[in-house]
């Protein structure tokens, strides 16, 4: 059998298991394969084809990278909504002891700090941070 | 050198797969991953597609930010009347910062739920063994609060705390059992003893209502008949003054007299017949062979009171 349609196998192989696993990094493996059967065609031995499946696998993922689906780890997770699902909510606060308070949310009671720059007052806050156990909020 | 080549080429593809492999990472909803650069903490991967670089990124940590019940193992507490008690709980927590969870203790599950137990035996040995049953709330809040007061730097929040189950020991349950049997007695004795007051009371109302309207009954025949009586007393008095009348009219007829005195002779005669007949003592006159002598005096008595009743006659 051609090697071509060695790489070919494969990358369907990989295509379909991407599918099941809901990963990406199989479809970049599948590119690079994809590749490998582009240089098994043009008469490309076998390291060349080797070669050009890995470079382009690479390549693959940088630009995946570059793209704007490809975000990099930011430090301020302690304010992302996407893995706080509580950053956004309200809380009423009735009132505050130096910028602290007690609150009760989702059925129990939190701790809950005042964000820099915002009024003590009571009334509904917007949790925009969530450190440890504390809330901090902001009018 | 050809074989040396096709080595080195098939290096770089698996080097180039494994550089794929660590590099995407797709983090799923409500998970939270924890990357460290070189050794340090760098960032907190969010759910969805994350690149990291690779031989210097490492995915250290990775945490589940969804709500975890988690059973606490069940242990005996000292209530503070010295009773043994056998209490089993339920924790309900949630990773609130992956990072702190990852750094702040080196096993946070195993930190919350020993001090749950801990903060749970002092609310306990605080209480007496009948406010344990009653006071679960208070129970709950307090081992909320204390694990929240230490949890600042676990990166966990514990939401709640239940109390399963509160199993005192068997003796106990027994003689819990049996208060409940002597008091659900006391009320059926009490509720016996109110229905037959109640009783007793109602026969006691109906006794007097009745004897009230028999009395009245009695009174009103009473007096019934003392005016029937006095209705006749009446009409017999009135029917002989009639007769009376009727009578002395006749005697003043032309031989009334004589009709008086042949009356009174044989009443007298009779009288006496009558009284030989029913006594075994004979009463006799002094001279009773002077029957006309006695005519005489009862025709005495008629004369004398003769002039009176014509005295009396125009009066009536």
């Amino acid at each position: 059998m051609a090697d071509w349609i060695m790489w070919l196998v494969a990358a369907g192989v990989l295509v379909a298991l991407e599918l099941f696993s809901g990963t990406f990094y199989l479809l970049m493996v599948a590119i690079g394969a994809l590749a490998g059967a582009l240089m098994a065609f043009l008469r490309v031995d076998l390291p060349g084809q080797m070669l050009a499946a890995a470079i382009v696998g690479i390549v693959a993922t940088v630009l995946l990278r570059r793209s704007r689906y490809g975000k990099t780890a930011g430090a301020d997770a302690q304010r992302d909504p996407n893995i706080n699902l509580d950053i956004g909510q309200t809380v009423q606060v009735t009132h505050w002891v130096d910028g602290a308070a007690r609150v009760m949310y989702r059925g129990a009671l939190w701790d809950v700090e005042l964000a820099p720059g915002a009024e003590a007052r009571g009334g509904m806050f917007t949790i925009r941070e969530v450190r440890g156990s504390t809330l901090i909020v902001a009018g | 050198m050809d074989i040396t080549f096709g080595s080195v080429t098939l290096v770089i593809l698996i080097v180039a797969l494994v550089f794929v492999f660590k590099t995407i990472n797709v983090v799923p909803q409500q998970h939270a991953w924890v990357v460290e650069r070189l050794g340090k903490y760098h960032a907190t991967l969010g759910p969805g597609l994350n690149i990291v670089v690779p031989f210097i990124d490492r995915i250290a940590y990775k945490h589940i930010l969804k709500e975890i019940p988690l059973d606490v193992p069940s242990q005996v507490c000292i209530t503070k009347d010295n009773t043994q008690l056998q209490v089993d709980g339920i924790l309900y927590f949630q990773v609130t910062d992956a990072m702190r969870a990852s750094y702040g203790s080196s096993n946070y599950v195993a930190a919350i739920t020993q001090l749950a137990q801990t903060t749970l035996r002092s609310v306990i040995g605080r209480m007496e063994l009948d406010k344990t049953f009653e006071e679960r709330d208070h129970i709950n809040t307090a081992v909320v609060n204390a694990i929240d007061e230490s949890a600042a730097n676990w990166g966990v929040k514990v939401l709640r705390y239940e109390i399963k189950d509160l199993t005192p020991p068997a003796d106990i349950l027994h003689a819990m059992q049996a208060q409940i049997t002597a008091e659900r007695g006391k009320r059926a004795l009490i509720a016996a003893s109110e229905g037959r007051k109640q009783e007793q009371i109602n026969i006691a109302t109906g006794e007097r209502e009745a004897s009230i309207a028999r009395s009245e009954g009695e009174m009103q025949a009473a007096i019934n008949r003392a005016q029937g009586e006095a209705a006749a007393i009446t009409a017999i008095a009135e029917a002989t003054a009639g007769a009376l009348r009727q009578v002395g009219a006749a005697i003043e007829q032309p031989g009334g007299v004589e009709a008086v005195n042949l009356r009174v002779a044989e009443q007298y005669v009779d009288a006496f017949g009558r009284l030989a007949k029913t006594n075994n003592t004979l009463i006799v006159p002094a001279n009773l062979g002077d029957m006309s002598s006695l005519i005489a005096t009862a025709m005495q008595v008629v004369k004398t009171q003769q002039p009176e009743r014509t005295l009396v006659r125009p009066n009536t």
